[in-house]
């Protein structure tokens, strides 16, 4: 077959050679494609098969955790569930079940899943994913992370939330808010790369979420350089109603800056001027 | 044709036809490959976005959602409530109802218990009459306001939209779309991504909804349509907006924000004087227009787009709708790229004017002539016995197979990002789609467009009717 197309080609003068060439090419490179769809299907239907094998394993595993007071040294005398453990797609999937069920369940059972995690060592994947190269990968790692609350991963998520990668950005910051509270976005004030609206929101909403309400020192972001952590500060200043921290907004009217941010804090000012009507 | 022996005006025509074919394959391929690239780019960063934030935040853009309507009567209640209901909190509905024949305006009375508004100020655009502004009494509508004007066509009534509009972005769709319910959400979000530049413009794709099943204004079922016409528009939608758009996206060229769903900066859409009513290509014209006007003001800006399949529309099933709409589309083309033709290579607008432009005159406004050039000059070397089968036959393979692999290539895009045709039967469906295409489609589409040269030359300024079948409905 081989030696037949190469003589076929030989024997094609240089515009015909072209002509065939391009045709062969398309037509190979669109057979190619074909099979890659019908393979790719394929392997969406093993994968599902796969996540529905796994999941009757990881429910009875994550019932036993709950419910019978079973931690991972138990559950490892179990060969079959040792041998699943390093199978890395068994372990995702683990990953992600033990994180979506810690999302539902707080108080003993929180901490159940919490030691298992730890135990386990999934925890120590998600450090490795923090380490990775790929932003997305360290964001999970932080998703992880911080959803089981691990203190230790704050410093990792300071220096990540420095990173010029804005979506990397936010995950980091909105993990440093759900450890640290208020807190964790402090460090913001020496940020040197410009936080847009979308972060801005993004920040926000972490807030509103976290049960922390330690704003001591918020108003330091008022004091930064950069025009849009100041920006910032206002919002969060806004949002949470922080009456306490109407003497630096004024503090801020005294010293010339842009003019979006002079007008927000502006009209921050009437609003709490008007709360305080209402109130009174 | 192919021997050495050709009289020069052939060998000079054979020459930059080839060169023609070649390039315009090149750039779709090049497009191509940008597009899949940034296709997996946003892919991979919309899969940490929560646009729930923008749901709780109180610094959520305020849109303005412009609807022009003309003899929706039979679709207009459902459709506006269906606008009424998107996933959005700082939003108002202004349906403009341009001086429709039937009783659109009787049935949005009646339907929203609609009271007459008196308005403190109107925009500065130029439009037609309007006869009445409207709310509605009942508080669960009360994103709704509907302006009762004189007929002035579609780009008249949006310019009504935007002068009554209260919120500094405007989103212009038709009324007829089937949005998705997350559809806001994800359009404003490039207004607020962006800090150093400004963002004048969003676009969303566009999809074909023939045969999906609709349910409350929502679609709930994707299908391909079984008839011919319709399901190898299909494959053409998905071939532009998966394999064009974001690829003009990435390079910040993108000349064309669908009219069926766009969102735009009021204040430059205002700076620039509107919508052209003059054009039947008023989308196309507005957003080339804010470009330019950008570049000439020397203001940092963008035009964003977004991927994710958000608007579902009707596509023709008649061969007559099908050839008015297609006239138009040319028309449009040639009326905007006239009326800009300052940019046309002008290093002043940079990749503007230097490839955007020219590629749309080349390749957009320029290839159905071309084509119609080849077909005259194959009859004329077949009655002059100058044709050479053997290369006419082997060039028909060229073309065919490479329109058979982008085809192939677009299926496979769409599988790898968002797999919206989920069933067997409806890929095979494309898959023929594509391999029929070339034979039944194209030629249509190109005798389509050389009507819009022929009406654009006769002075024909109207849009035709655009007869809509309706949508299936799920009770």
């Amino acid at each position: 077959m081989l030696a037949y197309s190469l003589q076929f080609f030989s024997e094609l003068d240089p515009a015909d050679f072209i002509i065939v060439g391009a045709i062969s090419v398309f037509t190979i490179v669109s057979i190619i494609l074909f099979i890659a769809i019908v393979l790719s299907r394929l392997y969406h239907i093993r994968q599902a098969v796969h996540f529905e094998k796994n999941s009757e394993t990881i429910n009875n595993l994550l019932l036993e955790i709950l419910f019978n007071d079973k931690n991972h040294v138990d559950l490892m005398e179990d060969k079959k569930l040792l041998r699943l453990f390093s199978i890395p797609q068994f372990r995702a999937q683990l990953m992600e079940s033990v994180i979506n069920l810690h999302q539902n369940y707080e108080g003993e059972y929180a901490e159940s899943l919490r030691e298992f995690y730890v135990e386990s060592q999934l925890m120590a994947d998600s450090f490795v994913k923090l380490r990775n190269k790929n932003w997305e990968i360290k964001c999970k790692g932080i998703k992880e992370l911080t959803e089981m609350n691990i203190k230790r991963a704050y410093e990792h998520l300071v220096e990540l939330s420095k990173s010029n990668h804005p979506i990397l950005k936010i995950n980091a910051l909105n993990g440093c808010i759900k450890i640290n509270g208020p807190q964790g976005i402090i460090h913001l004030a020496k940020h040197k790369y410009t936080i847009d609206l979308w972060t801005q929101l993004n920040i926000i909403d972490a807030l509103k979420k976290t049960s922390l309400l330690d704003t001591q020192n918020i108003e330091l972001l008022l004091e930064s350089k950069n025009n849009s952590v100041i920006s910032l500060g206002l919002k969060i200043i806004h949002t949470f109603k922080l009456f306490e921290k109407q003497s630096h907004v004024e503090a801020l009217l005294q010293h010339k800056h842009a003019r979006h941010i002079q007008q927000e804090a502006e009209n921050l000012l009437v609003n709490f001027n008007s709360y305080g009507k209402e109130i009174n | 044709m192919g021997s050495s022996n050709l009289p020069f005006p052939v060998e000079l025509y054979l020459g930059i036809a080839l060169a023609y074919a070649v390039t315009i394959m090149s750039s779709y391929l090049y497009l191509a490959f940008l597009s899949v690239k940034e296709l997996k780019a946003y892919l991979k960063r919309n899969s940490f976005e929560n646009y729930e934030v923008l749901l709780s935040s109180e610094y959520a853009p305020f849109l303005s959602i412009i609807a022009p309507a003309y003899n929706e009567g039979l679709t207009i209640e459902e459709n506006v409530k269906s606008l009424l209901s998107l996933n959005y909190n700082h939003y108002e509905v202004i349906v403009v109802n341009d001086g429709s024949k039937d009783n659109s305006i009787e049935i949005l009375k009646a339907t929203y218990d609609l009271v007459p508004l008196q308005l403190d100020k109107v925009g500065s655009i130029p439009t037609k009459t309007i006869k009445a502004v409207y709310q509605s009494q009942n508080p669960a509508f009360n994103k709704l306001i509907v302006v009762d004007k004189e007929n002035g066509g579609k780009a008249d009534a949006l310019n009504v939209g935007i002068n009554i509009s209260k919120h500094p972005y405007v989103v212009c769709i038709d009324v007829d779309c089937i949005l998705d319910k997350d559809a806001l959400l994800k359009l404003v979000k490039p207004f607020m991504e962006t800090s150093h530049k400004r963002v004048i413009a969003t676009g969303g794709v566009v999809r074909i909804a023939n045969q999906c099943i609709i349910k409350d204004g929502r679609l709930i079922e994707v299908n391909i349509p079984d008839k011919l016409m319709p399901r190898i528009q299909v494959l053409e939608y998905l071939r532009a907006f998966l394999l064009g758009r974001m690829a003009w996206e990435r390079l910040d060229g993108l000349l064309l924000i669908s009219g069926a769903f766009g969102a735009f900066d009021k204040e430059i859409v205002v700076a620039c004087g509107g919508y052209n009513t003059k054009t039947v290509g008023e989308d196309m014209e507005l957003v080339v227009r804010m470009r330019r006007y950008m570049h000439e003001k020397k203001l940092a800006y963008t035009v964003s787009y977004i991927p994710d399949p958000l608007c579902w529309t009707e596509a023709p099933e008649s061969l007559d709708i099908f050839n008015k709409q297609r006239s138009r589309w040319m028309r449009g083309t040639i009326e905007t790229l006239w009326e800009h033709r300052i940019m046309f290579m002008n290093p002043k607008y940079k990749l503007l004017g230097l490839v955007s432009v020219p590629y749309w005159t080349f390749f957009e406004f320029f290839a159905p002539l071309a084509e119609v050039i080849g077909i005259l000059a194959t009859l004329y070397f077949i009655l002059v016995g100058m044709m050479n089968w053997h290369y006419f036959f082997l060039l028909m393979i060229f073309v065919y197979s490479f329109a058979i692999l982008f085809s192939i290539l677009t299926l496979f895009t769409e599988e790898r990002t968002f797999h919206k045709y989920t069933k067997v039967d409806d890929f095979l469906k494309l898959l023929g789609a594509a391999f029929i295409e070339p034979f039944y489609f194209h030629p249509l589409s190109v005798f389509s467009a050389f009507k819009g040269y022929v009406d654009k030359i006769k002075g024909t300024h109207s849009w035709g009717e655009m007869t809509r079948k309706g949508f299936n409905k799920k009770l």
